[in-house]
């Protein structure tokens, strides 16, 4: 959905009250998000310091504290901001919506921590570093948001493509596991047991304790996940080599077939797919952010009260592109 | 010592070396089939003796996996200029050129068909709506959305 930037009438009734006034024009002074941006920025910083071994008990304690200033003071950013922009206003702008799970997760985390005093809060400390998205913040206005926006385009339109990626992963996997489980094995110097299909040594002397030594390197297709893992991992192309060797080595010469075809198909066209999806979607977002703002500014023409017609003409600086747009766009008016 | 001139420490030169350092164990180095056995010679995978091998050697020095363990080797063994240069060639020609070629078509093949597709998606409809909402009339919304490069700023709407 396109919405246009939060208008706020006046003869809005929440415009007539004292409070949603100054909130109104707190939220919309540079003050107020320099300060706002300024605290982020710190709040980065205190989170940054926290390592092993842990700080001396005094300065974590000015840290806990801190800690608990920022979530009291991006609480009263919200609460302002809802107030001054009203509910509607306020979930207009998705970053908004963004802000307020974090202070959500920021309070449930400083509620639930301050009931084992002794632990620090433990796992739950952790949802303390999902404040530092805050930090996108900075990326709202320029360039910086356009590229944000473009990921945040082609994660959305990405969704096709991620499923013919993990259907391509495991057919590879069960094409795999079909050809290697459980025959690709090594001893502890390294050699590999050469196993019948019955499941015993071929070697007498391996066999009485072939369970004891026989161990199946890391990447191996025993299991549907490790069989992915390992697609995964060739698909990437990391030392994709290395395992090709272990498995021509244990079945044969002929199983290179299997990883040639998988780094072609994985490797250099998959990967590059997402390559061409991720390039197409950038100039896509890129296009798409400039057209969206083309129509805002029609829109606002609009509202103003503008005619349309005459604004579209008057919008062009090339000439010739004006007599283009009389004759060939709008010419549907004449007739 | 090593002689000048040539890399020494691979287990290609020691399998040749007297020095005692280097020798294999005396059971390794009566097997025939010694070098499928060591694990820095790649399990004498990578080599050149028949087509199908050299096949498969040429492709992973192009997938640029663990090429110079094989140029290294292949160094170790035969002169080292040629191999030098050979395997160069092969990086240069092979792997640079011919597989971001194959890449480059992958791309403006992509775009091509991509390119069909755009109208029907769902950010080209939204915009659609978008005009119909404010009042624009449908071919100069259609005139829009089909602008590769359309510019707004101050000084009004420019088409690159």
């Amino acid at each position: 959905m396109i919405t246009s930037t939060a208008k706020f009438e006046k003869d809005d009734r929440y415009y007539n009250n004292a409070l949603t006034r100054v909130c109104f024009y707190t939220v919309n002074s540079p003050i107020f998000n320099g300060f706002i941006i300024f605290i982020i920025v710190l709040n980065t910083i205190v989170l940054s310091m926290d390592g092993y071994p842990p700080q001396e008990k005094e300065v974590q304690q000015v840290f806990d504290v801190a800690n608990v200033v920022f979530t009291v003071i991006f609480t009263a950013e919200l609460i302002v901001k809802v107030i001054g922009l009203g509910t509607s206003g306020f979930l207009a702008d998705k970053f908004n919506i963004f802000d307020g799970l974090i202070v959500i997760i920021s309070l449930v985390e400083m509620a639930l921590a301050g009931d084992d005093e002794g632990s620090q809060g433990g796992a739950l400390s952790a949802l303390r570093a999902f404040r530092l998205f805050r930090i996108f913040k900075i990326f709202r206005a320029g360039d910086l948001r356009t590229l944000l926006d473009s990921i945040a385009f082609t994660v959305v339109t990405i969704k096709d493509y991620t499923i013919l990626l993990a259907l391509f992963i495991y057919v590879f996997a069960l094409l795999g596991m079909s050809i290697f489980a459980g025959k690709v094995t090594f001893d502890e110097h390294g050699d590999f047991i050469p196993i019948t299909s019955a499941g015993k040594c071929e070697d007498g002397k391996l066999l009485k304790n072939n369970e004891d030594i026989a161990e199946s390197p890391r990447t191996n297709y025993d299991h549907v996940t490790w069989a992915m893992l390992a697609v995964f991992e060739i698909m990437i192309g990391e030392n994709w080599n290395g395992v090709m060797y272990d498995h021509m080595r244990t079945i044969g010469s002929a199983t290179c077939v299997y990883f040639i075809a998988l780094v072609c198909m994985g490797n250099i066209i998959m990967l590059n797919l997402f390559l061409a999806i991720l390039l197409g979607n950038f100039d896509r977002a890129r296009n798409f952010g400039e057209k969206k703002k083309i129509f805002d500014a029609f829109g606002g023409l609009n509202d103003m009260g503008y005619d349309l017609l005459v604004s579209i003409t008057n919008l062009f600086d090339d000439p010739d592109l004006i007599k283009y747009i009389e004759d060939k766009v709008l010419s549907d008016k004449k007739e | 010592m090593c002689p000048i001139n040539r890399w020494c420490g691979s287990l290609a030169e020691a399998s040749r070396s007297n020095d005692p350092i280097y020798a294999l164990s005396n059971e390794l180095k009566l097997d025939y089939y010694r070098d499928a056995k060591i694990e820095d010679l790649n399990f004498s995978i990578t080599n050149f003796d028949n087509l199908p091998q050299a096949f498969l050697t040429i492709f992973q020095c192009i997938t640029l996996e663990g090429w110079i363990d094989v140029t290294n080797m292949f160094e170790d063994s035969y002169t080292v200029w040629f191999v030098e240069v050979y395997f160069l060639l092969c990086i240069i020609v092979c792997s640079f050129f011919v597989l971001n070629l194959t890449i480059a078509v992958m791309l403006l093949k992509y775009e091509e068909y991509d390119k069909e597709n755009q109208d029907g998606s769902e950010h080209m409809q939204e915009l659609h709506e978008y005009g119909e909402k404010i009042g624009l009339p449908l071919r100069f919304t259609e005139f829009l959305i089909d602008q590769d490069n359309i510019q707004i700023s101050l000084k009004g709407l420019k088409v690159l």
